[in-house]
């Protein structure tokens, strides 16, 4: 079933995207260069890329296309949209994998301490902040991080991948994409943790109001075993936040990568967007909307190795 | 006890939506006149000028102000769509049952996971700015699925309860359950969903504007002033932190009525 819905989830995205890029004004022969052209190399050009068939066998061509894995010619960078998603996807990921992890980590831990020691002093700063974070825009974030830390502090890079001039050995190359990498990392990580900890902090907060906790409080069991105990049944509901918080992170992504000019593909889409190259867009809307499903699905299978009860037959 | 009370929020809602109204009279300067492009331009802060001047010379505290109308305007109105869409959708689906409901639901849970930012950036590139009215419909159109969700498993939950079958089996008519039973259920989840709503849609509406893709209007709105203000971030800062805090302050109220909204509603999860 699960399958099925994946299926259907990329199907839809997939005819969204044909539906965006045929109502979307202009075509691929709109552009200046091909207006001077002869009358006749424009009509070969419209018949070679299939322009003067009907919509329906249009749409079927496209949906043949996609489902060889062709995802079209990308305008805004002249080159196929393939490419433009070998090169900028794994930028974008490791961007997000790092901010995925480190915001799980850093929100489990806050949200499931406060969540043991709700309506203390400290739980409340941190409730204060948490929701702060919280309710900062990840491009307002990412600006005034770059204003503390690049341009009034200056320890880290405003913006970029590496530096102009990259120094040669590996050790050192690393170092460079690493010292760049910080700010945009932080900038997802600091929005990530406050979620997390925000919801992790109320689920572990219920937890001790279950009976298994009052047992377990009730046969002496000592307060560290109890909270582990909890911990485990309130990390539930935060796997699957983590892969909700899949389709928000490549949101921020988008925001993130266009203040840091990381050149991955949150910024390639803004940049097609903006220059109407609706392949590109069109192929991000499938990939985002796969990796959504996927997110949902490792969400799924994690929570089915914590919780035994949701494990199928 | 932890309940978060719902008073502190509330006045910082009603503040900002009177200084939206009030801008006017707060202001004297005008958000869009442009007095003198080479003497006044790009002002620092000061008494004549509270948040200086952009490089039209035009004055940055007038287009806070004014730019509160265009930001909170668009929000509750596209979250008022979402409501409408959301609930509809979400009672017809509890209501149906069986077969129907599942595809709704099946039906949501693909358009959830649809990317809506990358939707409403290709969207909103077909014009050269967005009309007002077509960005309002656009964040409404992409933003109810959450709310249908809800709404759907509320009706779902109310009508298993004894009470309600206690009142159908009485003979009780449908209308008087919807109204009587069914409907005062919804206010808290839909009172919670307009304020969380609100405080994501500020976002949404901001960052869309700061790429660039803002909303056509006379006034900007907050996040076109960063936009105009981005490039000039690191001398010219106040173009960017008036309207940031601006921001910030609009989606922490919401997102704190939100939050002890939900509370106030929930008293049984709330240990005393």
């Amino acid at each position: 079933m699960q399958f099925v819905q994946s299926v259907l989830v990329v199907f839809v995205a997939a005819t969204a995207a044909f539906v965006l890029i045929h109502s979307a004004p202009g075509d691929p022969l709109s552009d200046e260069a091909t207006l001077t052209q002869p009358a006749a190399v424009r009509a070969a050009r419209r018949v070679a890329l299939g322009l003067n068939l009907p919509l329906t066998q249009q749409y079927v061509r496209r949906m043949r296309a996609y489902s060889r894995g062709d995802f079209g010619w990308s305008s805004s960078q002249e080159r196929p949209v393939n490419a433009v998603l070998r090169e900028r996807i794994p930028r974008t990921l490791l961007l997000m994998s790092l901010a995925l992890a480190a915001s799980l980590v850093f929100g489990i831990a806050l949200g499931a301490w406060q969540g043991s020691h709700v309506g203390s002093r400290a739980d409340r700063v941190w409730s204060f902040l948490s929701l702060v974070l919280f309710s900062f825009p990840e491009f307002w974030i990412a600006i005034v991080l770059t204003g503390i830390f690049a341009f009034w502090l200056r320890w880290f890079p405003a913006m970029g991948m590496t530096s102009d001039m990259p120094p040669f050995t590996f050790g050192a190359r690393l170092l460079d994409r690493l010292h760049h990498l910080v700010l945009p990392w932080l900038s997802l990580t600091l929005v990530g943790t406050a979620v997390i900890a925000r919801f992790q902090r109320d689920a572990m907060r219920d937890v001790f109001d279950t009976p298994f906790v009052r047992t377990a409080r009730g046969k002496g069991l000592d307060e560290r075993a109890v909270r582990r105990h909890a911990l485990r049944a309130a990390l539930l509901p935060v796997i699957a936040l983590g892969g909700m918080l899949v389709p928000s992170l490549l949101a921020g992504a988008v925001f993130v990568e266009s203040i840091y000019s990381w050149q991955g593909v949150g910024l390639a889409l803004l940049n097609a967007t903006q220059g109407r190259d609706y392949d590109l867009v069109g192929a991000g809307i499938i990939v985002v909307s796969a990796m959504t499903v996927v997110g949902s699905f490792a969400a799924e299978l994690l929570r089915e190795i914590a919780d035994p009860r949701t494990r199928r037959a | 006890m932890e309940r978060r009370t719902v008073r502190a929020p509330i006045a910082l809602v009603l503040l900002l939506a009177l200084i939206a109204l009030a801008a006017p009279i707060l202001s004297p300067a005008s958000p869009i006149a442009q007095p003198d492009i080479v003497a006044q331009r790009s002002l620092p802060p000061s008494f004549a000028h509270f948040f200086g001047t952009d490089a039209y010379s035009r004055d940055v505290y007038a287009r806070v102000l004014y730019g509160a109308r265009v930001s909170l305007s668009v929000a509750s109105l596209s979250v008022a769509i979402a409501l409408l869409l959301g609930t509809c959708y979400g009672a017809v689906a509890a209501f149906a049952g069986g077969a129907v409901e599942r595809w709704l639901m099946r039906i949501l849970d693909v358009l959830l996971a649809l990317p809506r930012l990358l939707l409403l950036l290709a969207l909103s590139s077909f014009w050269d700015q967005v009309p007002f009215t077509y960005l309002v419909i656009l964040l409404g159109l992409t933003g109810w699925y959450g709310v249908a969700r809800s709404v759907r498993s509320e009706i779902q939950s109310q009508l298993t309860r004894e009470y309600l079958l206690a009142a159908r089996a009485t003979g009780v008519p449908r209308a008087r359950i919807l109204s009587r039973h069914i409907v005062p259920h919804l206010i808290p989840v839909l009172a919670v969903y307009a304020s969380l709503g609100v405080a994501n849609t500020i976002t949404l509406e901001a960052g869309l504007s700061y790429l660039g893709f803002g909303v056509r209007a006379p006034n900007p709105s907050w996040g076109t002033i960063m936009h105009d203000g981005f490039s000039v971030m690191r001398d010219q800062w106040w173009l960017t932190l008036f309207p940031g805090i601006a921001i910030l302050l609009a989606v922490l109220a919401c997102n704190s009525l939100g939050d002890a909204l939900r509370d106030a509603f929930a008293p049984e999860q709330v240990p005393a």
